[in-house]
Protein backbone atom coordinates (compact mmCIF):
# COMPACT_ATOMS: atom_id res chain seq x y z
CA UNK A 1 0.00 0.00 0.00
CA UNK A 2 2.85 2.41 0.67
CA UNK A 3 3.91 2.07 -2.98
CA UNK A 4 0.37 2.92 -4.07
CA UNK A 5 0.37 5.88 -1.71
CA UNK A 6 3.64 7.06 -3.22
CA UNK A 7 2.23 6.81 -6.75
CA UNK A 8 -0.96 8.63 -5.70
CA UNK A 9 1.18 11.38 -4.20
CA UNK A 10 3.30 11.77 -7.35
CA UNK A 11 0.37 11.59 -9.76
CA UNK A 12 -1.66 14.04 -7.71
CA UNK A 13 1.15 16.60 -7.88
CA UNK A 14 1.53 15.96 -11.59
CA UNK A 15 -2.14 16.13 -12.53
CA UNK A 16 -3.91 18.19 -9.90
CA UNK A 17 -3.94 21.40 -11.97
CA UNK A 18 -5.33 19.82 -15.10
CA UNK A 19 -7.75 17.64 -13.11
CA UNK A 20 -9.00 20.76 -11.32
CA UNK A 21 -9.52 22.57 -14.61
CA UNK A 22 -11.32 19.59 -16.13
CA UNK A 23 -13.55 19.27 -13.08
CA UNK A 24 -14.42 22.98 -13.28
CA UNK A 25 -15.08 22.71 -17.02
CA UNK A 26 -17.30 19.65 -16.56
CA UNK A 27 -19.33 21.27 -13.79
CA UNK A 28 -19.66 24.54 -15.67
CA UNK A 29 -20.88 22.73 -18.75
CA UNK A 30 -23.31 20.69 -16.65
CA UNK A 31 -24.67 23.86 -15.07
CA UNK A 32 -25.04 25.46 -18.48
CA UNK A 33 -27.07 22.46 -19.68
CA UNK A 34 -29.18 22.56 -16.52
CA UNK A 35 -29.96 26.24 -17.11
CA UNK A 36 -30.88 25.35 -20.67
CA UNK A 37 -33.21 22.64 -19.36
CA UNK A 38 -34.74 25.15 -16.96
CA UNK A 39 -35.40 27.48 -19.85
CA UNK A 40 -37.03 24.69 -21.88
CA UNK A 41 -38.99 23.57 -18.80
CA UNK A 42 -40.36 27.06 -18.29
CA UNK A 43 -41.61 27.41 -21.85
CA UNK A 44 -42.84 23.91 -22.71
CA UNK A 45 -45.16 21.39 -21.13
CA UNK A 46 -43.67 18.30 -19.54
CA UNK A 47 -45.41 16.05 -22.09
CA UNK A 48 -43.83 17.97 -24.97
CA UNK A 49 -40.36 17.66 -23.47
CA UNK A 50 -40.86 13.98 -22.74
CA UNK A 51 -42.21 13.42 -26.23
CA UNK A 52 -39.31 15.14 -27.96
CA UNK A 53 -36.97 13.15 -25.81
CA UNK A 54 -38.46 9.79 -26.77
CA UNK A 55 -39.62 10.51 -30.32
CA UNK A 56 -37.02 12.98 -31.54
CA UNK A 57 -34.06 11.77 -29.48
CA UNK A 58 -33.56 15.21 -28.03
CA UNK A 59 -31.68 14.63 -24.80
CA UNK A 60 -30.82 17.86 -23.08
CA UNK A 61 -27.50 16.45 -21.86
CA UNK A 62 -26.36 15.05 -25.27
CA UNK A 63 -23.81 17.88 -25.85
CA UNK A 64 -22.10 16.63 -22.71
CA UNK A 65 -21.13 13.33 -24.36
CA UNK A 66 -17.72 14.53 -25.54
CA UNK A 67 -16.51 15.79 -22.17
CA UNK A 68 -15.65 12.39 -20.65
CA UNK A 69 -13.73 11.55 -23.82
CA UNK A 70 -11.88 14.87 -23.74
CA UNK A 71 -11.17 14.46 -20.02
CA UNK A 72 -9.90 10.89 -20.39
CA UNK A 73 -7.79 11.56 -23.45
CA UNK A 74 -6.25 14.71 -21.99
CA UNK A 75 -5.45 13.07 -18.66
CA UNK A 76 -3.98 10.00 -20.39
CA UNK A 77 -1.90 12.19 -22.64
CA UNK A 78 -0.52 14.39 -19.87
CA UNK A 79 0.01 11.62 -17.34
CA UNK A 80 1.95 9.32 -19.62
CA UNK A 81 3.66 12.06 -21.58
CA UNK A 82 5.33 13.23 -18.37
CA UNK A 83 6.06 9.62 -17.47
CA UNK A 84 7.67 8.64 -20.74
CA UNK A 85 9.41 11.73 -22.12
CA UNK A 86 13.22 11.55 -22.13
CA UNK A 87 12.91 7.83 -21.32
CA UNK A 88 11.72 8.81 -17.84
CA UNK A 89 9.71 5.59 -17.78
CA UNK A 90 13.01 3.94 -16.81
CA UNK A 91 12.70 5.55 -13.40
CA UNK A 92 9.42 3.73 -12.91
CA UNK A 93 10.74 0.40 -14.16
CA UNK A 94 13.77 0.68 -11.92
CA UNK A 95 11.69 0.94 -8.75
CA UNK A 96 11.74 -2.19 -6.58
CA UNK A 97 8.33 -3.54 -7.58
CA UNK A 98 6.71 -5.41 -10.39
CA UNK A 99 6.71 -3.26 -13.55
CA UNK A 100 3.23 -4.34 -14.67
CA UNK A 101 1.82 -3.56 -11.27
CA UNK A 102 3.42 -0.11 -11.35
CA UNK A 103 1.82 0.66 -14.72
CA UNK A 104 -1.57 -0.70 -13.63
CA UNK A 105 -1.51 1.46 -10.52
CA UNK A 106 -0.76 4.51 -12.63
CA UNK A 107 -3.71 3.63 -14.85
CA UNK A 108 -6.06 3.18 -11.92
CA UNK A 109 -4.99 6.49 -10.43
CA UNK A 110 -5.47 8.24 -13.78
CA UNK A 111 -8.88 6.65 -14.32
CA UNK A 112 -9.96 7.51 -10.79
CA UNK A 113 -9.01 11.13 -11.47
CA UNK A 114 -10.90 11.03 -14.75
CA UNK A 115 -14.04 9.75 -13.06
CA UNK A 116 -13.59 12.34 -10.32
CA UNK A 117 -13.70 15.08 -12.96
CA UNK A 118 -16.62 13.61 -14.89
CA UNK A 119 -19.00 12.07 -12.36
CA UNK A 120 -19.77 15.27 -10.39
CA UNK A 121 -21.21 16.77 -13.56
CA UNK A 122 -23.49 13.76 -14.00
CA UNK A 123 -24.52 14.17 -10.40
CA UNK A 124 -25.46 17.77 -11.14
CA UNK A 125 -27.63 16.56 -14.06
CA UNK A 126 -29.22 13.91 -11.91
CA UNK A 127 -30.14 16.27 -9.09
CA UNK A 128 -31.35 19.02 -11.38
CA UNK A 129 -33.39 16.69 -13.58
CA UNK A 130 -35.43 15.47 -10.61
CA UNK A 131 -37.13 18.87 -10.62
CA UNK A 132 -38.51 18.22 -14.08
CA UNK A 133 -38.59 14.49 -14.74
CA UNK A 134 -39.85 11.37 -13.00
CA UNK A 135 -37.47 8.98 -11.24
CA UNK A 136 -37.27 6.75 -14.32
CA UNK A 137 -35.22 9.49 -15.92
CA UNK A 138 -32.31 8.93 -13.55
CA UNK A 139 -31.90 5.32 -14.62
CA UNK A 140 -32.04 6.36 -18.27
CA UNK A 141 -29.48 9.07 -17.67
CA UNK A 142 -27.03 6.57 -16.20
CA UNK A 143 -27.62 4.02 -18.96
CA UNK A 144 -27.46 6.57 -21.76
CA UNK A 145 -24.33 8.29 -20.51
CA UNK A 146 -22.52 5.08 -19.60
CA UNK A 147 -21.02 4.52 -23.09
CA UNK A 148 -19.63 8.06 -22.95
CA UNK A 149 -17.86 7.22 -19.71
CA UNK A 150 -16.52 4.10 -21.37
CA UNK A 151 -15.43 6.33 -24.27
CA UNK A 152 -13.47 8.43 -21.76
CA UNK A 153 -11.85 5.30 -20.33
CA UNK A 154 -10.93 4.02 -23.81
CA UNK A 155 -9.56 7.44 -24.71
CA UNK A 156 -7.41 7.41 -21.59
CA UNK A 157 -6.10 3.87 -22.15
CA UNK A 158 -5.31 4.35 -25.84
CA UNK A 159 -3.51 7.58 -25.03
CA UNK A 160 -1.44 5.76 -22.39
CA UNK A 161 -0.65 3.04 -24.94
CA UNK A 162 0.25 5.69 -27.51
CA UNK A 163 2.49 7.69 -25.16
CA UNK A 164 4.54 4.74 -23.96
CA UNK A 165 5.17 3.39 -27.44
CA UNK A 166 8.42 4.64 -28.92
CA UNK A 167 7.94 3.26 -32.42
CA UNK A 168 6.05 5.74 -34.66
CA UNK A 169 4.30 3.19 -36.87
CA UNK A 170 2.83 1.47 -33.86
CA UNK A 171 1.69 4.82 -32.50
CA UNK A 172 -0.23 5.53 -35.68
CA UNK A 173 -1.81 2.05 -35.56
CA UNK A 174 -2.85 2.61 -31.94
CA UNK A 175 -4.39 5.98 -32.79
CA UNK A 176 -6.39 4.50 -35.66
CA UNK A 177 -7.51 1.55 -33.57
CA UNK A 178 -8.49 3.83 -30.70
CA UNK A 179 -10.39 6.17 -33.00
CA UNK A 180 -12.22 3.29 -34.67
CA UNK A 181 -13.21 1.73 -31.38
CA UNK A 182 -14.27 4.93 -29.66
CA UNK A 183 -16.24 6.04 -32.71
CA UNK A 184 -18.52 3.04 -32.20
CA UNK A 185 -19.67 4.52 -28.90
CA UNK A 186 -20.87 7.78 -30.42
CA UNK A 187 -22.95 6.70 -33.38
CA UNK A 188 -26.37 7.23 -31.81
CA UNK A 189 -27.65 9.62 -29.15
CA UNK A 190 -31.05 8.00 -28.48
CA UNK A 191 -31.64 7.30 -24.87
CA UNK A 192 -30.76 3.75 -23.80
CA UNK A 193 -29.18 3.16 -27.24
CA UNK A 194 -26.36 1.01 -25.89
CA UNK A 195 -28.32 -0.48 -22.98
CA UNK A 196 -28.02 -4.06 -24.17
CA UNK A 197 -24.26 -4.04 -24.57
CA UNK A 198 -23.35 -2.23 -21.37
CA UNK A 199 -22.04 -5.43 -19.72
CA UNK A 200 -19.88 -6.09 -22.79
CA UNK A 201 -18.54 -2.55 -22.74
CA UNK A 202 -17.73 -2.90 -19.05
CA UNK A 203 -15.84 -6.13 -19.66
CA UNK A 204 -13.99 -4.53 -22.60
CA UNK A 205 -12.98 -1.57 -20.41
CA UNK A 206 -11.60 -3.91 -17.76
CA UNK A 207 -9.74 -5.98 -20.34
CA UNK A 208 -8.35 -2.87 -22.00
CA UNK A 209 -6.63 -1.98 -18.75
CA UNK A 210 -3.99 -4.40 -20.00
CA UNK A 211 -3.41 -2.42 -23.22
CA UNK A 212 -0.75 -0.05 -21.87
CA UNK A 213 1.09 -3.10 -20.55
CA UNK A 214 1.80 -3.97 -24.17
CA UNK A 215 3.77 -0.75 -24.65
CA UNK A 216 5.49 -1.29 -21.32
CA UNK A 217 6.47 -4.84 -22.32
CA UNK A 218 7.73 -3.68 -25.72
CA UNK A 219 9.82 -0.96 -24.07
CA UNK A 220 11.42 -3.34 -21.59
CA UNK A 221 12.25 -5.79 -24.36
CA UNK A 222 13.85 -3.01 -26.37
CA UNK A 223 11.29 -3.43 -29.16
CA UNK A 224 10.14 0.17 -29.18
CA UNK A 225 13.46 2.01 -28.80
CA UNK B 1 29.65 -14.12 -4.68
CA UNK B 2 32.60 -11.89 -5.62
CA UNK B 3 31.30 -10.42 -8.89
CA UNK B 4 28.42 -7.97 -8.58
CA UNK B 5 28.06 -7.81 -12.35
CA UNK B 6 28.83 -10.65 -14.70
CA UNK B 7 28.27 -10.33 -18.44
CA UNK B 8 28.74 -13.51 -20.42
CA UNK B 9 28.84 -13.76 -24.20
CA UNK B 10 26.57 -10.81 -24.89
CA UNK B 11 25.55 -10.37 -28.49
CA UNK B 12 22.96 -7.85 -29.56
CA UNK B 13 21.49 -6.81 -32.90
CA UNK B 14 19.27 -3.89 -33.83
CA UNK B 15 17.52 -5.41 -36.82
CA UNK B 16 20.28 -6.76 -39.03
CA UNK B 17 22.95 -4.54 -37.48
CA UNK B 18 24.99 -6.25 -34.78
CA UNK B 19 26.18 -3.84 -32.09
CA UNK B 20 27.61 -6.18 -29.45
CA UNK B 21 29.95 -9.05 -30.27
CA UNK B 22 30.52 -11.71 -27.64
CA UNK B 23 30.98 -9.19 -24.82
CA UNK B 24 32.11 -10.70 -21.52
CA UNK B 25 33.36 -8.94 -18.43
CA UNK B 26 32.76 -8.76 -14.71
CA UNK B 27 32.75 -6.18 -11.95
CA UNK B 28 34.18 -7.49 -8.67
CA UNK B 29 32.63 -6.34 -5.42
CA UNK B 30 33.97 -3.08 -4.02
CA UNK B 31 35.51 -1.85 -7.27
CA UNK B 32 34.79 1.28 -9.28
CA UNK B 33 34.83 0.44 -12.94
CA UNK B 34 34.68 2.74 -15.95
CA UNK B 35 32.92 1.44 -19.03
CA UNK B 36 34.62 3.44 -21.74
CA UNK B 37 34.29 3.71 -25.47
CA UNK B 38 33.58 6.06 -28.32
CA UNK B 39 30.05 7.07 -29.28
CA UNK B 40 28.27 4.04 -30.70
CA UNK B 41 30.72 1.58 -29.16
CA UNK B 42 27.95 -0.31 -27.34
CA UNK B 43 28.14 1.13 -23.82
CA UNK B 44 24.55 2.31 -23.64
CA UNK B 45 23.30 -0.94 -25.16
CA UNK B 46 25.14 -2.80 -22.40
CA UNK B 47 23.75 -0.48 -19.73
CA UNK B 48 20.25 -1.01 -21.15
CA UNK B 49 20.70 -4.77 -21.00
CA UNK B 50 21.95 -4.51 -17.41
CA UNK B 51 18.84 -2.54 -16.50
CA UNK B 52 16.58 -4.95 -18.41
CA UNK B 53 15.53 -2.31 -20.96
CA UNK B 54 16.87 -4.59 -23.67
CA UNK B 55 16.93 -8.33 -24.05
CA UNK B 56 20.22 -9.39 -25.63
CA UNK B 57 20.11 -11.48 -28.78
CA UNK B 58 22.24 -14.00 -26.90
CA UNK B 59 24.26 -14.16 -23.71
CA UNK B 60 23.27 -12.97 -20.27
CA UNK B 61 24.07 -10.54 -17.47
CA UNK B 62 23.92 -11.33 -13.80
CA UNK B 63 23.51 -8.52 -11.29
CA UNK B 64 24.17 -9.46 -7.69
CA UNK B 65 23.77 -13.06 -8.79
CA UNK B 66 20.40 -12.66 -10.53
CA UNK B 67 19.66 -12.46 -14.27
CA UNK B 68 19.27 -8.79 -15.23
CA UNK B 69 15.90 -9.41 -16.91
CA UNK B 70 14.39 -11.02 -13.82
CA UNK B 71 15.66 -9.10 -10.82
CA UNK B 72 13.84 -9.66 -7.55
CA UNK B 73 12.46 -6.65 -5.68
CA UNK B 74 15.06 -7.18 -2.96
CA UNK B 75 17.90 -7.04 -5.48
CA UNK B 76 16.43 -3.98 -7.15
CA UNK B 77 16.53 -2.28 -3.77
CA UNK B 78 20.30 -2.71 -3.82
CA UNK B 79 20.89 -1.20 -7.24
CA UNK B 80 21.07 2.53 -7.87
CA UNK B 81 20.80 3.80 -11.41
CA UNK B 82 21.53 7.25 -12.76
CA UNK B 83 19.91 7.77 -16.15
CA UNK B 84 21.93 9.61 -18.79
CA UNK B 85 21.16 13.33 -18.50
CA UNK B 86 20.29 13.12 -14.77
CA UNK B 87 16.65 12.48 -15.65
CA UNK B 88 14.23 12.77 -12.73
CA UNK B 89 10.60 13.68 -12.12
CA UNK B 90 10.99 17.34 -12.97
CA UNK B 91 7.47 18.33 -11.88
CA UNK B 92 8.36 17.57 -8.23
CA UNK B 93 10.38 19.77 -5.90
CA UNK B 94 13.27 18.51 -3.77
CA UNK B 95 11.09 17.64 -0.78
CA UNK B 96 8.32 16.03 -2.79
CA UNK B 97 10.71 13.79 -4.70
CA UNK B 98 12.40 12.68 -1.49
CA UNK B 99 9.02 11.85 0.01
CA UNK B 100 8.09 9.87 -3.09
CA UNK B 101 11.22 7.71 -3.23
CA UNK B 102 11.48 7.19 0.52
CA UNK B 103 8.50 4.81 0.42
CA UNK B 104 10.21 2.40 -1.96
CA UNK B 105 13.52 1.74 -0.20
CA UNK B 106 13.86 -0.01 3.12
CA UNK B 107 17.28 1.45 3.89
CA UNK B 108 16.36 4.98 2.83
CA UNK B 109 18.49 7.59 4.58
CA UNK B 110 17.20 11.15 4.02
CA UNK B 111 20.25 12.66 5.77
CA UNK B 112 22.51 11.80 2.83
CA UNK B 113 20.08 13.36 0.39
CA UNK B 114 19.47 16.56 2.33
CA UNK B 115 23.19 16.92 3.02
CA UNK B 116 23.82 17.08 -0.73
CA UNK B 117 20.84 19.33 -1.34
CA UNK B 118 22.00 21.77 1.34
CA UNK B 119 25.03 22.58 -0.82
CA UNK B 120 22.83 23.82 -3.64
CA UNK B 121 21.55 27.34 -4.03
CA UNK B 122 17.90 26.41 -4.38
CA UNK B 123 14.66 27.17 -2.58
CA UNK B 124 12.75 24.31 -0.88
CA UNK B 125 9.76 24.72 -3.20
CA UNK B 126 11.83 24.92 -6.36
CA UNK B 127 10.82 22.35 -8.93
CA UNK B 128 13.51 20.19 -10.47
CA UNK B 129 12.48 21.44 -13.91
CA UNK B 130 13.74 24.93 -13.03
CA UNK B 131 17.15 23.76 -11.78
CA UNK B 132 20.42 23.89 -13.67
CA UNK B 133 21.90 20.67 -15.00
CA UNK B 134 24.47 20.67 -12.18
CA UNK B 135 21.81 21.08 -9.51
CA UNK B 136 19.71 18.33 -11.07
CA UNK B 137 22.73 16.05 -11.04
CA UNK B 138 23.10 16.53 -7.29
CA UNK B 139 19.42 15.84 -6.69
CA UNK B 140 19.65 12.65 -8.77
CA UNK B 141 22.85 11.61 -7.01
CA UNK B 142 21.37 12.33 -3.58
CA UNK B 143 18.33 10.19 -4.35
CA UNK B 144 20.54 7.29 -5.39
CA UNK B 145 22.85 7.51 -2.40
CA UNK B 146 19.90 7.77 0.01
CA UNK B 147 18.82 4.32 -1.17
CA UNK B 148 22.08 3.00 0.26
CA UNK B 149 22.61 0.68 -2.71
CA UNK B 150 25.48 -1.79 -2.87
CA UNK B 151 25.81 -1.37 -6.64
CA UNK B 152 25.40 1.89 -8.55
CA UNK B 153 25.28 2.30 -12.31
CA UNK B 154 25.98 5.83 -13.57
CA UNK B 155 25.18 6.25 -17.25
CA UNK B 156 27.24 9.20 -18.51
CA UNK B 157 27.23 11.06 -15.21
CA UNK B 158 29.28 13.94 -16.63
CA UNK B 159 26.81 14.85 -19.36
CA UNK B 160 26.14 18.58 -19.29
CA UNK B 161 28.10 19.25 -16.09
CA UNK B 162 30.61 22.07 -15.73
CA UNK B 163 34.04 21.25 -14.22
CA UNK B 164 32.93 22.32 -10.73
CA UNK B 165 29.92 20.03 -10.64
CA UNK B 166 31.94 17.21 -12.22
CA UNK B 167 34.47 17.54 -9.44
CA UNK B 168 31.75 17.63 -6.80
CA UNK B 169 30.11 14.56 -8.31
CA UNK B 170 33.37 12.64 -8.32
CA UNK B 171 34.23 13.66 -4.77
CA UNK B 172 30.87 12.43 -3.53
CA UNK B 173 31.12 9.14 -5.44
CA UNK B 174 34.63 8.48 -4.19
CA UNK B 175 33.71 9.23 -0.59
CA UNK B 176 30.61 7.06 -0.81
CA UNK B 177 32.33 4.12 -2.46
CA UNK B 178 35.19 4.11 0.04
CA UNK B 179 32.86 4.05 3.03
CA UNK B 180 31.50 0.54 2.63
CA UNK B 181 33.15 -1.17 -0.35
CA UNK B 182 30.33 -0.35 -2.69
CA UNK B 183 30.59 -1.30 -6.32
CA UNK B 184 30.17 1.28 -9.05
CA UNK B 185 29.95 1.00 -12.81
CA UNK B 186 30.07 4.26 -14.69
CA UNK B 187 30.35 5.59 -18.18
CA UNK B 188 31.67 8.98 -19.17
CA UNK B 189 33.30 10.69 -22.09
CA UNK B 190 35.43 12.92 -19.83
CA UNK B 191 38.28 10.46 -19.47
CA UNK B 192 40.60 12.74 -17.51
CA UNK B 193 38.08 12.94 -14.68
CA UNK B 194 38.27 9.20 -14.21
CA UNK B 195 42.02 8.97 -13.61
CA UNK B 196 41.68 9.42 -9.89
CA UNK B 197 38.34 7.72 -9.53
CA UNK B 198 38.11 4.33 -11.17
CA UNK B 199 39.95 1.16 -10.23
CA UNK B 200 39.29 -0.79 -13.42
CA UNK B 201 38.34 0.02 -16.94
CA UNK B 202 36.59 -1.85 -19.69
CA UNK B 203 37.07 -0.35 -23.11
CA UNK B 204 34.71 -1.03 -25.97
CA UNK B 205 35.38 -0.52 -29.64
CA UNK B 206 32.69 -1.18 -32.23
CA UNK B 207 30.82 -3.51 -29.93
CA UNK B 208 33.83 -5.52 -28.77
CA UNK B 209 35.77 -5.42 -25.54
CA UNK B 210 39.29 -4.42 -26.49
CA UNK B 211 40.64 -3.85 -22.98
CA UNK B 212 39.55 -5.12 -19.59
CA UNK B 213 42.11 -4.20 -17.03
CA UNK B 214 43.20 -2.47 -13.87
CA UNK B 215 43.43 1.26 -14.62
CA UNK B 216 46.99 1.66 -13.36
CA UNK B 217 48.11 -1.32 -15.38
CA UNK B 218 46.51 0.15 -18.47
CA UNK B 219 47.85 3.68 -18.06
CA UNK B 220 51.24 2.34 -17.01
CA UNK B 221 51.75 -0.22 -19.74
CA UNK B 222 49.84 1.00 -22.77
CA UNK B 223 52.37 3.13 -24.62
CA UNK B 224 52.72 5.20 -27.71
CA UNK B 225 55.89 5.37 -29.80
CA UNK B 226 56.52 7.70 -32.68
CA UNK B 227 58.51 6.45 -35.65
CA UNK B 228 59.25 7.44 -39.22
CA UNK B 229 59.05 5.25 -42.23
CA UNK B 230 60.10 6.25 -45.72
CA UNK B 231 57.34 4.24 -47.35
CA UNK B 232 53.62 4.73 -46.92
CA UNK B 233 52.17 2.40 -44.27
CA UNK B 234 48.55 1.30 -43.98
CA UNK B 235 46.91 2.09 -40.64
CA UNK B 236 46.04 -1.07 -38.74
CA UNK B 237 44.51 -2.27 -35.49
CA UNK B 238 44.72 -5.67 -33.86
CA UNK B 239 41.81 -5.87 -31.39
CA UNK B 240 43.21 -9.02 -29.75
CA UNK B 241 46.42 -7.29 -28.61
CA UNK B 242 45.27 -3.64 -28.71
CA UNK B 243 48.11 -2.81 -31.07
CA UNK B 244 47.50 0.06 -33.44
CA UNK B 245 49.65 1.67 -36.11
CA UNK B 246 48.38 5.04 -37.25
CA UNK B 247 49.59 8.00 -39.18
CA UNK B 248 50.30 11.19 -37.25
CA UNK B 249 51.50 14.68 -38.21
CA UNK B 250 55.14 13.85 -38.73
CA UNK B 251 55.20 10.13 -39.29
CA UNK B 252 53.58 7.16 -37.64
CA UNK B 253 52.74 6.03 -34.15
CA UNK B 254 52.80 2.54 -32.74
CA UNK B 255 50.37 2.12 -29.83
CA UNK B 256 50.22 -0.97 -27.66
CA UNK B 257 51.37 -2.82 -24.57
CA UNK B 258 55.04 -2.40 -25.40
CA UNK B 259 58.31 -1.53 -23.79
CA UNK B 260 60.86 0.24 -26.00
CA UNK B 261 62.49 -3.12 -26.74
CA UNK B 262 59.31 -5.02 -27.60
CA UNK B 263 58.11 -2.10 -29.74
CA UNK B 264 61.36 -2.18 -31.71
CA UNK B 265 61.06 -5.97 -32.09
CA UNK B 266 57.48 -5.58 -33.28
CA UNK B 267 58.53 -3.15 -36.00
CA UNK B 268 61.55 -5.23 -37.03
CA UNK B 269 59.35 -8.30 -37.36
CA UNK B 270 57.32 -6.36 -39.92
CA UNK B 271 60.35 -5.22 -41.88
CA UNK B 272 60.19 -1.67 -40.53
CA UNK B 273 63.05 0.40 -39.16
CA UNK B 274 62.82 1.16 -35.44
CA UNK B 275 65.80 3.56 -35.35
CA UNK B 276 63.65 6.69 -35.00
CA UNK B 277 61.40 5.11 -32.35
CA UNK B 278 60.69 7.64 -29.58
CA UNK B 279 58.24 7.23 -26.69
CA UNK B 280 55.40 9.76 -26.45
CA UNK B 281 54.18 10.69 -22.94
CA UNK B 282 50.46 10.07 -22.52
CA UNK B 283 47.63 10.89 -20.14
CA UNK B 284 44.83 8.38 -19.61
CA UNK B 285 42.80 10.17 -22.27
CA UNK B 286 45.71 9.96 -24.70
CA UNK B 287 46.01 6.25 -23.99
CA UNK B 288 42.28 5.80 -24.52
CA UNK B 289 42.44 7.58 -27.88
CA UNK B 290 45.59 5.70 -28.82
CA UNK B 291 43.77 2.44 -28.19
CA UNK B 292 40.41 3.30 -29.75
CA UNK B 293 41.71 5.46 -32.60
CA UNK B 294 41.36 9.15 -33.31
CA UNK B 295 38.34 9.20 -35.55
Amino acid sequence: MRYLNAFCYKEWIKLKSVAGLLLAANICFALYLCLKLRYVGNFYEGEQIWGSWIAKAYLFYTPYRWLPLISGTLLGFLQFHEESKNHRIRLLFHLPLNEEKAILWHELIGLALMLATVLPALLVFAVFSTFYFPAEFLGNLVITSFPWLIGGIFGYLFMALFQMEGYKRYRVVYLLLGYGLIRQLYYLDFYDTYARILPHLTIAAVLFLCLPLLSSFRYRKGLSQ
Amino acid sequence: MSDVILCEGLNHCYGSRQVLFDVSWSLPKGRICGLLGRNGAGKTTTINILNSFLTPTSGQCLLLGEPSHALSHRTKQQIGYLIEGHIQYSFLNVHQIERFYARFYEKWDPKIYFHLISKLDITPAQKIATMSCGQRSQVALGLILAQDPSLIIFDDYSMGLDPGYRRLFIDVIREYAAADHRSILLTSHIIQDLENLIDDCIIYDHGRVIARTDLHHFSGSYRKYHFNNPAELPESFDSATGTRIEKDKSGYSLNGYFTAETAADYLRARGLTPESLTPVPMTLEDAFIALTGKY
